[in-house]
């Protein structure tokens, strides 16, 4: 008996799948058109440069742009290990605790943007991190001067 | 039990039937798993297995369809072991999900009153196979989506006879919350009522059954209409954007459904049940998702 309840397990484990309908396919089309076509480069208002943490690999640039639509952050020439839930928060520290959620990471390698919700006072978050919410485990960090 | 008679069955199913009709597009039913727990001995056998195939109907144009399996041994005369576990299949705006759910595992214990009448006491766990933060394309899903409600739960229950009633009375309390669910209502990429759920923590539930068994003269046909009150003994809560826990207001309070439970015995070792259920009294605000206006299932059973 216990022979197949383990390969009952076993067998549903690795059919275990996920597909996304038509409906969230245009939507995630239409909220992340191809970088290529978005407005012209901004100035960066602020701008930090990623670190990782300890078993981390990490690279690129975190800058604050203004766009029309509103304050933006932009993660440049970027590219993170992988993670199973990671988040960009901005933080009023280098570590999660008092911070703003921005989302999911939309990708652990390329440029990418996150909204900042309208009327957050930027200055009360001088951290942008990458954190890992599911296993509460902090990827990387940047001060934004 | 009670033997029926065709009239009573007549009644009982038009009953149910405008129940179902006036309430099928409320919502509520929300069993976070210890409905679906025999708290009765099933079948005399020793061993008995039972597969059961449920279609539930969920928020926001959702529908499930769950699979679970149950193995149950007769350790002793008072004694016996259940375990159950869980497969779920949910469709909806979202895409699709199929994954594990949960695993159940309970010992039921009978005793006899001074009375003669048997009481049956319960207890168990519920252990989860996720955390509940199932992604479709790196998209947070809410809650309906999830296959388990990711929380480590203990079950505690007892079935007795009062009159010609058969009543059930269960808790199930949460005791290690690892949900870990990440959806947020206003990151959602598909418009929608879908509260935000965030690193939900989830309160306790506890179940009264009012049922009125009734058989035929040959105790091949069973008939179980009942009443299933559930009561969520607390807001839930969530973590917003800014890292802060929030109760959902309107998350605690009272379901109530209407059930209807049919069995055919086949023969000694095997037997069939349909359940029918829909809720008519529902909480404002369910954010675990699991919220059912319409489930329907059928089981099959075979003991040894």
């Amino acid at each position: 008996m216990k022979i197949y309840i383990w390969f009952f397990c076993v067998a549903i484990g690795l059919t275990a799948c996920t597909k996304e309908s038509g409906a969230l396919k245009t939507a995630l089309q239409n909220n992340n058109p191809p970088v290529t076509a978005r407005l012209p480069v901004q100035p960066a208002l602020k701008r930090g440069v990623l670190y990782p943490t300890a078993g981390i690999q990490v690279m690129g640039v975190v800058k604050i742009i203004q766009q029309p639509s509103g304050l933006q952050v932009q993660l440049d020439s970027f590219s993170v290990s992988a993670g199973p839930d990671l988040k960009v928060y901005l933080s009023q520290a280098a570590t999660p605790g008092n911070h703003l959620n921005l989302g999911n990471l939309q990708s652990n390698t390329g440029t990418q943007y996150y909204t900042i919700p309208a009327g957050t006072n930027l200055s009360a978050y001088p951290f942008v991190l990458i954190h890992c919410q599911q296993y509460n485990h902090l990827f990387s960090y940047a001060s934004l001067q | 039990m009670q033997v029926f008679n065709k009239k009573q069955i007549i009644i009982l199913s038009l009953l149910f039937v405008i129940v179902a009709n006036n309430q099928l597009f409320a919502q509520g039913c929300s069993d976070a798993g210890f409905c679906t727990i025999p708290l009765r001995p099933a079948a005399a056998s020793k061993n008995n297995i039972q597969t059961e195939l449920a279609y539930l109907r969920g928020e926001e144009n959702t529908s499930l369809a769950t699979l679970s399996v149950s193995y149950s041994r007769q350790i002793s005369k008072k004694l016996q072991w259940d375990n159950k576990i869980v497969l779920a299949y949910v469709n909806g705006n979202y895409g699709t999900v199929f994954n594990l759910g949960d695993i159940y595992s309970t010992l039921r214990y009978g005793i006899k009153t001074s009375s003669g009448k048997m009481v049956h006491l319960l207890g168990g766990v519920k252990l989860p196979f996720n955390q509940s933060n199932l992604k479709i394309r790196n998209v947070s899903l809410p809650m309906v989506y999830q296959t388990s409600l990711g929380t480590y739960d203990l079950i505690l229950g007892a079935a007795f006879d009062a009159g010609k009633l058969d009543m059930n009375v269960a808790v199930q309390l949460p005791v290690v919350q690892q949900n870990r669910n990440s959806f947020i209502m206003e990151q959602a990429p598909l418009p929608g009522t879908f509260p935000t759920t965030n690193l939900f923590r989830r309160k306790a539930d506890v179940l009264w059954r009012v049922g009125y068994p009734l058989k035929s003269k040959t105790a091949k046909w069973s008939f179980n209409p009942n009443l299933l009150a559930i009561y969520h003994l607390g807001e839930d809560s969530y973590e917003n954007i800014f890292g802060k826990r929030e109760n959902i207001k309107g998350s605690s309070g009272l379901t109530l459904n209407a059930n209807l439970q049919i069995g055919y015995r086949l023969n000694q070792q095997q037997s069939l049940q349909l359940s029918l259920a829909t809720p008519f009294v529902v909480r404002d605000t369910r954010p675990d998702g699991l919220t059912r206006s319409f489930v329907a299932s059928v089981s099959y059973q075979f003991g040894w």
